[in-house]
């Protein structure tokens, strides 16, 4: 809405706002130029009186200020899109639901954002999720025999209540090495199953791996991960300086436990962790072979959504017994047998020895925790080149 | 003239029905939202404002119609599980998305006028603290307010909605009467179309201010950053014929008005303001809110 400036003598309008309705003072006579530029003038400045003695005196109105206008715009942008994100963000809380209701329904980035504990696996669940469709029947292995609800168009049933047993114990399993300080590798090599893997082992602070398997990564580690970092940590998972020396003549580090997704694609890998007497746990359809690991679980590898929702439940469960396992750190115990043969560098030495008289104990209970953890931490940090090869695709971890 | 052609178009009626059928098992995802005390709502209507066969026409059958037809346009498509929020502002510059727009834009106006209700009739509702010096800075008065407010509504020829909003930016004038007609939007993001103006009564093809030093001053305003919120609804009035014509009938949209300006629910419309005290205090200490929220 355009306003009428008062005067019309060629001054600068007063600057309005368009909701103040102003009336116009209509003159019935003709009047000369000047008087009535005159009168004009008089009621722009009774008027002017009026609206200053209404408006709130601290207010100032605002004018063109041509400095102001050639600055770039740009400068306020940039100091204002926090204030803005902001703004949005709150403004989405507010009306952000309005219009309808919307039922609750599978989105499906929460399996990864967002994935179920063990707690919440049901049924519905791992049904919805396609857990239980199998294979052809001709492609069955018949020690999956135990698994099998039924057939249904000529495909394998897994039965639900297996799933779902199985998959419990797997977790407990997780969790109690991820409690006492084990090292936990997810493995999923297929397409799709490298977000699931590498978000359950940012869950569980374990490793991941979603490209091939290097043959000889365990049996013949010495060989393969010996140009590896590795770092000694205490308790509380805070690095130690100062065993660069003593580290550089300690084995190399191997996983505590394996979690692998496709266990059809990865025979080489679980047959070393056999030999090496590491656990494994893994997901076994209809056509894969139960032996190959300790643990299995039978349950539908082909689809994307089920591997979610198990490696998102093993995942939640590591992330339990680290959970665990760090609050029993805080207060000083520690639940596993630290490294053996490992000396505290000059420098701490000397730092024991000078405190050695007021607390000569509990320096003494300080640095056999800190060299019995070396060694069992040191594959944590050596674990870290298996997944070197992946280290590519994801960046993340920590 | 789009929208003639899309209608005169030989598949438009068809596609619909087929849409209807492509999905006939899929689950309805939009509802009904419910409202504060609704079930005094649905024996009683609204007292003081709207009877139980007025709100009935209101709320319950025209949200439900609406939602329903959000459902049919929608489910089957990869936008079937949007809120309307999001669907306003993404089908807001699509010409093809009109019609969603529409019932998406429609859904959130009526559903943000009747959560603006005060539905108790022992609590009678009056602006808060923090409200009344931004009313009287914006617009001298309550008083002022109320007259501005009522008579806009009642000079808008044709259905629409006139808010209240408030823009945080606008240090000297921080809230701000908007007129939307029929199903316009005054959300940021669905600028084009907020239709503020009856476009046949507008000059388009009119030069006045386009020329001199007065027409660039435009470039003053910072800009705003893309999905930046420069405009805050608090409150407004459905000023949709079938809302009030049960209970008022054709000449009594003016009491209708001055009924509703009785029944506003100043406290909700507190919460809808942004305040100072709010806002993070610094771009730095507000980045960890992020996270947490």
């Amino acid at each position: 809405m355009i306003i009428r400036s008062v005067a019309r003598a060629g001054r600068r309008a007063l600057v309005q706002t368009s909701s103040q309705p102003w009336r116009r003072f209509l003159a019935t006579q003709t009047d000369t130029i000047e008087t009535t530029a005159e009168n004009s003038f008089k009621q722009f400045h009774s008027l002017e009186a009026q609206f200053n003695a209404t408006a709130p005196p601290q207010e100032a109105v605002p004018s063109f200020d041509p400095a102001a206008a050639s600055a770039p715009a740009s400068a306020h942008v940039t100091d204002s899109v926090a204030e803005q994100y902001h703004r949005f963000k709150q403004s989405q809380a507010l009306i952000g639901k309005l219009g309808s209701y919307i039922t609750p329904h599978y989105q499906p980035h929460t399996l990864l954002s967002n994935p179920p504990s063990p707690a919440d696996v049901t049924l519905e669940l791992l049904l919805a999720s396609e857990a239980h469709q199998g294979h052809a029947t001709s492609l069955w292995n018949p020690a999956n025999a135990r698994y099998i609800h039924g057939i249904r168009q000529g495909v394998h049933i897994i039965s639900l209540e297996a799933t779902a047993a199985h998959l419990r114990r797997a977790a407990k399993v997780v969790q109690e090495v991820s409690r006492r300080g084990g090292l936990v590798l997810f493995v999923g090599t297929r397409d799709g199953q490298d977000r699931a893997v590498a978000r359950a082992s940012e869950l569980a602070k374990g490793y991941h791996l979603f490209e091939r398997w290097i043959p000889g990564s365990i049996t013949n580690g010495q060989q393969i991960l010996s140009k590896c970092r590795t770092k000694v940590v205490n308790g509380k998972d805070e690095e130690i300086p100062g065993f660069e020396e003593q580290l550089m003549e300690r084995p190399v580090l191997r996983p505590d436990l394996v979690v692998c997704m496709n266990p059809l694609e990865n025979y080489v890998l679980l047959h070393e962790c056999a030999l090496n007497n590491i656990p494994t746990i893994g997901v076994i359809d209809t056509n894969a072979d139960p032996t190959w690991v300790t643990y299995p679980i039978p349950a539908n590898d082909d689809s994307l959504r089920c591997i979610q929702v198990i490696a998102g439940v093993l995942g939640r469960a590591g992330e339990a017994g680290q959970k665990q396992r760090l609050e029993l750190a805080e207060t000083g115990r520690v639940t596993y047998r630290p490294a053996d043969n490992l000396v505290l560098p000059e420098a701490l030495q000397e730092k024991t020895v000078a405190a050695a008289e007021p607390g000569a104990e509990m320096d003494l209970d300080e640095s056999l925790e800190d060299a019995d953890e070396l060694a069992d931490k040191l594959d944590m940090a050596n674990n870290r080149e298996m997944s070197n090869h992946a280290a590519r695709a994801i960046k993340k971890i920590d | 003239m789009i929208i003639r052609s899309l209608t005169r178009r030989p598949g438009a009626i068809q596609s619909l029905a087929q849409n209807a059928c492509r999905a006939p098992y899929a689950r309805r995802l939009h509802g009904v939202p419910s409202l504060l005390n609704h079930d005094e709502l649905l024996k009683n209507g609204v007292p003081g404002l709207f009877s139980k066969k007025q709100f009935d026409i209101a709320y319950t059958q025209y949200q439900g119609h609406i939602v329903e037809s959000l459902n049919v346009s929608t489910s089957g498509s990869e936008i079937e599980n949007r809120d309307a929020k999001s669907l306003i502002v993404d089908c807001a510059r699509n010409p093809m998305m009109a019609y969603t727009f529409n019932l998406a834009s429609m859904a959130f106006n009526n559903h943000f006028f009747f959560r603006g209700l005060n539905t108790n009739p022992n609590i009678s509702s009056t602006p808060s603290a923090d409200l009344t010096p931004l009313i009287n800075r914006s617009f001298t008065s309550l008083e002022t307010l109320q007259e501005t407010m009522i008579l806009t509504a009642d000079a808008m020829f044709g259905p629409g909605f006139v808010w209240l909003v408030q823009t945080p930016d606008a240090k000297e004038q921080p809230l701000k009467l908007l007129t939307t007609y029929i199903a316009g939007s005054p959300l940021s993001g669905a600028h084009n179309r907020k239709q503020p103006a009856d476009l046949n009564t507008q000059n388009t093809t009119s030069y006045a201010g386009s020329f001199g030093a007065a027409s660039r001053q435009k470039d003053n305003k910072p800009k705003k950053a893309l999905g930046g919120v420069d405009v805050i609804p608090l409150l407004c009035v459905n000023t949709w014929e079938h809302v009030w014509l049960h209970d008022y009938g054709v000449a009594g949209k003016l009491s209708f008005l001055e009924n509703w300006w009785n029944k506003i629910d100043w406290a909700q419309v507190q919460q809808n303001a942004l305040f100072e005290s709010n806002k993070s205090p610094s771009a730095g200490q507000g980045f960890r809110q992020f996270h947490s929220s």
